[in-house]
């Protein structure tokens, strides 16, 4: 009897690490897309601003943030 | 609004810290760098402003033509202004900034980087900073994209074919070999298969994409991971100086880089740390061989026979195709598209005023953070989660692929790989 209650807790154990293993990707593989997403839409911010106003973009990154 | 949703982190403030610590981290940085490259380049027109001079009296007593003459003049116009940037004169020395910032190779890539490791592993990173330093890293990814504008499609076709058979060629050969050695030696299913995907395409992604496949444990997954990174940061230091110990040129370097280190961010940062042109290689590369992460999880698939699992958990080929695949690669081919067009509003890296010559001056600043992000989150005590007759396998694979990748890319030469941006 106390073995079997002992397999069972095994098995209780290897399904909560699969489990967890399964959310685990998920979480992170959704994540990745969420950045692959993100990465096109930042991207996409900067083309935008760089049509409107290309040389204040340029300045900015080019001048401005370096300080000496 | 479910989609903002689902595009934002439930726990989104938590990143911020971390974040704003890699901005700081990455503008302090980078104005050392900007500083180191001015002094060098003054050093370099304090030397060559009178050997130029000489040169135009030469020319012009011997009757040269007028364009050499101006061609001439205007380097030295270059060289002046240089000088005039920190106000020296010729005949002044800063060998300093010339001997960190060439013969050592301390860039923004190196100082991020080591700074980065250096700071983690003596100081530490608070436990605030950690998920913030995390996210950074992806940052890696817009850049990327916007390094879309240094590209035509003739490059893509060449460096890209290129890149995609030696891949192709690499990717598959490496997977087989690695999960072949571990069923040799009893690895365990999960561990193997994750380990010679790993080895085989794109590090993390890979191994995260084919866990759940060959159901591997959380523990083989930090095995197989510390294994990555662990030689990726190795090569990543490694690798720019053994490439300039072998004189191997700009092209062959990125090429080699994008098949010898198995992590995005690590080889674009090697590459940068190379020079511009390795890494407008290293990038198309690149590029091609993550889009054969889907195929090695197909592999991965076959050579393990989990078929059946594949199709309990209705992932199809289609569906295990269409869940992998890296979407952000998508901008970057669209911007080589519109960049190939030659359209007069948008102009060209090297032409001013134009929107893809003003984005040519953002991508530096995304790389940078995201470097930082990865300095910042190298701690040694992950390295040594790495261990066991996988760790030899993986290792052993991951190098010989780096000397063959040596041997492919000096073969080839430079000509295929190089990146022309339409020039």
């Amino acid at each position: 009897m106390p073995e079997t209650r002992k397999q069972n807790r095994n098995n209780d154990i290897n399904d909560s690490v699969d489990k967890s293993l399964k959310d685990t990707s998920e979480r992170v593989l959704s994540s990745e897309k969420r950045e692959d997403i993100w990465a096109i839409i930042i991207a996409g911010i900067i083309l935008l601003l760089s049509a409107i106003n290309p040389d204040a973009v340029y300045t900015f990154f080019k001048k401005t943030l370096f300080m000496f | 609004m479910s989609f903002i949703r689902q595009m934002v982190a439930e726990d989104w403030p938590k990143y911020i810290p971390g974040f704003l610590l890699c901005l700081f981290f990455a503008f302090v940085v980078m104005n050392i760098h900007h500083v180191l490259a001015k002094y060098h380049k003054a050093d370099v027109a304090s030397l060559a402003i009178p050997v130029l001079e000489q040169k135009i009296g030469e020319l012009k007593s011997s009757g040269a033509p007028v364009e050499k003459v101006a061609a001439i003049e205007q380097k030295i116009e270059k060289h002046r202004h240089a000088l005039e940037k920190v106000g020296g004169s010729v005949g002044d020395r800063w060998a300093w900034a010339t001997l960190l910032y060439q013969d050592l190779q301390f860039k923004y890539v190196a100082m991020l980087l080591i700074g980065g490791i250096i700071i983690r592993n003596t100081i530490g990173v608070s436990k605030i900073f950690l998920p913030g330093v995390g996210i950074a890293r992806p940052l890696i990814k817009p850049g990327i994209i916007i390094l879309g504008v240094h590209y035509v499609w003739s490059d893509v076709a060449k460096v890209g074919g290129a890149g995609l058979v030696l891949t192709a060629v690499f990717i598959f050969g490496t997977a087989l070999a690695v999960m072949y050695l571990c069923k040799k030696f009893n690895v365990p299913d999960g561990l193997g298969g994750i380990m010679g995907a790993g080895t085989g395409v794109c590090g993390v992604s890979a191994i995260i994409a084919t866990a759940p496949v060959v159901k591997a444990k959380p523990r083989d997954m930090a095995y197989a991971i510390g294994t990555i990174l662990l030689f990726g940061t190795l090569m990543l230091f490694v690798m720019p100086y053994l490439g300039q110990m072998l004189d191997v040129s700009q092209s062959q370097f990125g090429a080699w880089a994008a098949l010898a280190i198995l992590n995005t961010a690590q080889l674009i940062a090697a590459a940068e740390w190379y020079g511009e042109d390795a890494r407008n290689t290293a990038v198309l590369i690149n590029a091609a061989r993550i889009m054969l992460i889907p195929f090695i999880v197909m592999y991965t698939v076959w050579f393990y026979d989990l078929k059946e699992n594949v199709s309990k958990e209705q992932q199809g080929l289609w569906n295990t195709i269409k869940s992998k695949f890296p979407v952000f690669i998508i901008g970057f081919f669209i911007l080589v598209l519109l960049n190939s067009m030659h359209m007069p509003f948008l102009g060209g890296p090297k032409v001013a005023h134009t929107p893809f010559w003003a984005m040519n001056a953002v991508y530096k600043w995304f790389f940078a953070v995201g470097f930082a992000g990865i300095g910042l989150s190298i701690s040694i005590d992950d390295m040594k989660k790495a261990g066991g007759v996988a760790f030899l396998v993986g290792s052993g694979a991951a190098t010989a692929k780096m000397v063959l990748g040596l041997a492919a890319v000096l073969i080839i030469g430079s000509e295929l790989l190089k990146v022309t941006g339409g020039h």
